[in-house]
């Protein structure tokens, strides 16, 4: 019975030898001969071998061996070791390769003791299990991942009549693999919704997406002539190119005499940028009004952006007819939907992604794409608006609407709407701020204090940490929180793994989790002029060319200030 | 903001595999390929002429699934003119025009001043033929519109198919060739020309 692996962890040294906190941590631990060995950094001594391809070396000694699950009790929820052991699942992908890290639980035990191999296995199988349910579906998209827990799996059927006592967990098991391997039938492309926005089915609810979805994109000419191409998320530059040439029946002497192809992405402002041919899911990451668009080298000068979606019809727009709790409740409606698709693990790997292979971050990226759409909606919609009465009357609406988002305890949204407001093409429309009612001038002030970034955003986190379950947090402070973390420390010295790093990670990402905990429940009526206010508030149309917002904000209030 | 309502816009239907983008292909890029990629929606811009000024023709190449109707209903409110496209190897093919031209009598109300083109295509393929000229005529008679036989693979009435098209449009003057003087100009040169005989 081969499946348990690693033998005891000898401890190698620590890390950070000025952290007193944690050698208290990791006496505690080993005095109790917990979890892990009691180890707060592991030893990678023997870290050369990692680099190869091949299985992690033999130590007799276990000096190269790297995920042992201890001798120790099994952890026990809400206990320390089994947040080290949340940790590790968690962050493991910045210091070893999902593939690697399962391995560990796979590798034949250098020493094998029969007295000690219940616990053992026991201890296995509660990492196997946590990791399954930490990941879930997103294993699907890791082939070589996927294979090792099969094989880990088939090696703990065969042994399952051996340990009566692994029954629950091995039920546990049964159920947590299903739904890894269970893979949704027929599989629906989705149109990346901001190039069919107006007849993308938006009502529906929104579920995550993966890198082996299948997406349509458009794909521009020089001349604005565009081909849809039908693509996995997660393609490549390469892949995509592939797929215009072929549509577009580029012959091959034209690629070979080097008029091949190129990817440019280009705002609505003109900007522009080539992306390379190995980058890849690069649907997500574009701007709100950014468009791709393939062309040869020597065109690339001559690119010109797509005109400007928007028309001006002076405020016709739905947002002068729904109301304000209406707008608000299902933006935190819609917020949420998309909060909820973020996979945990998608946090870590947006900041290090750097680094290792990249897994897809899809739904944190659209997140981001959101927050920033929301914010030039705001500019949008007022600049829209010809009338000054109308401008001043639309400026308290949507003060409003934040001020409901906040009580909704949706703080992207809110954060999005003072910041939109803030915009300084906004903010100059002197005229519309002095025919706002002075209760909501104080209001307001008192927004901006709460979203003031000084002393690190103290304000905004007091609140924060005030609120339970649920919340929609601002996503993007967390972004900042876990680069300050990844760039203010190493991940590994000397062949040791910075498992404090790891844990301050993991605080963040159980952050989240805690706030996802309990489900949101708004009342949401189905009424056809409801449906409208939703049709509305989940497909934004937005300017998001700040010379075009200025320009309008001259034209509206050309003396202010 | 640029203005966007200068554009003539033509929209091609028709089942999947009669050789919409073909048609397409070998109008705007002169190529032609055996391959078969589904097409989703594409749309080409060529310059031509209208009114003595110069417009931009947009040609969107649609799908041929009924996977997206409200696609479909975008492009038909939006287009100005329509090329209803089936295979002369295909009866099939023919009557899955009926509902895309239903709706577009729907949503256009007034289809007698609408250039729509019905076409054959694939009239190389003369030995599996299914549906004859003469049904294709009395479908396009009964539909009021013109129609044409093409094919994309031997260039045969591509290029006329389009400008027939435009010529049906009465509200304004649409013509490929981009500058209606010149081609005045051309015309008389072919015609001086024609009276110069070399000896």
């Amino acid at each position: 019975a081969p499946w348990v692996l690693c033998p005891a962890l000898e401890r190698q040294g620590m890390l950070c030898p000025g952290s007193a906190l944690l050698r208290d941590r990791v006496n505690a631990l080993g005095a109790t001969g917990e979890w892990l060995g009691g180890c707060s950094a592991w030893p990678l001594r023997g870290s050369a071998p990692w680099k190869g391809s091949g299985v992690p070396p033999q130590d007799p000694r276990g000096t190269g061996a790297v995920l042992v699950p201890g001798e120790g009790a099994v952890p026990h929820a809400g206990t320390r070791p089994l947040s080290l052991l949340d940790d590790i699942v968690l962050t493991h992908s910045l210091f070893l390769p999902t593939e690697r890290f399962l391995q560990q639980l796979h590798h034949p035990p250098a020493r094998w003791e029969e007295g000690s191999g219940l616990r053992r296995k026991r201890a296995v199988l509660a990492v196997l299990l946590h990791f399954l349910d930490t990941y879930k579906g997103l294993l699907q998209e890791e082939e070589s991942a996927g294979k090792v827990i099969k094989e880990l799996y088939l090696l703990i059927m065969k042994d399952t009549s051996l340990y009566h006592e692994l029954e629950d967990e091995i039920i546990k098991l049964h159920q947590l693999v299903e739904t890894v391997e269970l893979k949704p039938p027929n599989k629906q492309v989705k149109p990346l919704f901001r190039h069919f926005r107006r007849i993308d089915s938006c009502l529906q609810t929104r579920v995550a997406f993966r890198g082996s979805d299948e997406i349509f994109c458009r794909v521009y000419m020089p001349d604005h002539s565009y081909v849809t191409i039908r693509s996995r998320l997660s393609a490549s530059v390469q892949d995509i190119l592939a797929s215009v040439t072929e549509k577009l029946q580029y012959s091959e002497e034209q690629s070979a005499r080097g008029d091949a192809l190129i990817l440019v992405t280009m705002a609505s402002s003109g900007e522009k940028a080539v992306l390379q041919p190995s980058e890849e899911c690069v649907f997500t990451t574009l701007g709100i009004n950014s468009h791709l668009f393939a062309c040869t080298r020597d065109t690339f000068d001559s690119l010109v952006p797509l005109p400007e979606e928007i028309q001006v019809v002076p405020g016709d727009t739905e947002i002068h007819r729904a109301e304000p709790e209406d707008v608000a409740n299902h933006l935190t409606a819609f917020h949420w939907e998309l909060f909820r698709c973020i996979h945990e693990v998608e946090f870590v790997d947006y900041v290090f992604h750097g680094e290792r292979g990249r897994r897809e971050t899809a739904n944190l990226e659209l997140l981001l794409q959101r927050c920033s759409e929301v914010q030039h909606w705001v500019g949008t919609e007022l600049l829209l608006c010809e009338a000054l009465g109308k401008r001043a009357h639309l400026l308290k609406k949507l003060i409003k609407i934040a001020a409901i988002c906040k009580q909704n305890q949706d703080m992207l949204s809110f954060y999005a709407i003072v910041i939109g407001l803030n915009n300084a093409a906004i903010s100059r429309l002197r005229l519309t701020w002095e025919k706002l009612p002075g209760k909501f001038k104080n209001l307001f002030r008192k927004f901006e204090n709460l979203t003031d970034p000084c002393r690190n955003h103290k304000t905004y986190r007091e609140v924060l940490a005030k609120m339970k379950p649920p919340l929609i947090p601002f996503v993007p402070l967390i972004l900042k929180d876990l680069t300050f973390l990844h760039e203010g420390s190493k991940t590994l010295l000397d062949g040791l793994v910075n498992v404090e790093k790891l844990h301050c990670i993991a605080e963040k990402v159980r952050a989240v989790r805690k706030y996802r905990s309990r489900p949101l429940c708004l009342e949401l009526e189905a009424s056809p002029a409801q449906l409208q206010t939703k049709a509305y508030v989940r497909q934004l149309r937005v300017i998001d060319n700040q010379n075009l917002l200025f320009e309008l904000s001259y034209k509206l209030e050309p003396g202010s200030q | 903001m640029p203005e966007q309502s200068n554009d003539y816009r033509v929209v091609v239907f028709g089942a999947g595999g009669v050789g919409k983008s073909s048609l397409v292909l070998r109008f705007v890029k002169g190529t032609f390929r055996e391959s078969y990629i589904p097409t989703i929606e594409d749309t080409y811009r060529q310059v031509i002429s209208c009114d003595k000024s110069i417009c931009t023709l947009q040609i969107t190449d649609t799908t041929g699934s009924h996977q997206f109707p409200a696609m479909q209903r975008l492009s038909i409110s939006k287009g100005h003119a329509f090329i209803l496209v089936y295979s002369i190897t295909s009866r099939q093919s023919l009557e899955e025009l009926k509902p895309i031209y239903e709706q577009i009598c729907q949503i256009k109300g007034d289809i007698e001043s609408i250039p729509i083109m019905l076409v054959g295509n694939k009239n190389d393929e003369n030995q599996n033929r299914e549906v004859e000229s003469s049904e294709g005529e009395a479908m396009a008679k009964k539909w009021k519109c013109a129609f044409m036989e093409t094919s994309a693979k031997t260039n045969h009435n591509v290029k006329e198919l389009f400008q027939e098209l435009l010529n049906l449009e009465k509200r304004r003057t649409v013509s490929l060739q981009i500058d209606g003087k010149k081609s005045k100009q051309q015309k008389r040169k072919e015609k001086l020309k024609g009276k110069c005989v070399v000896m």
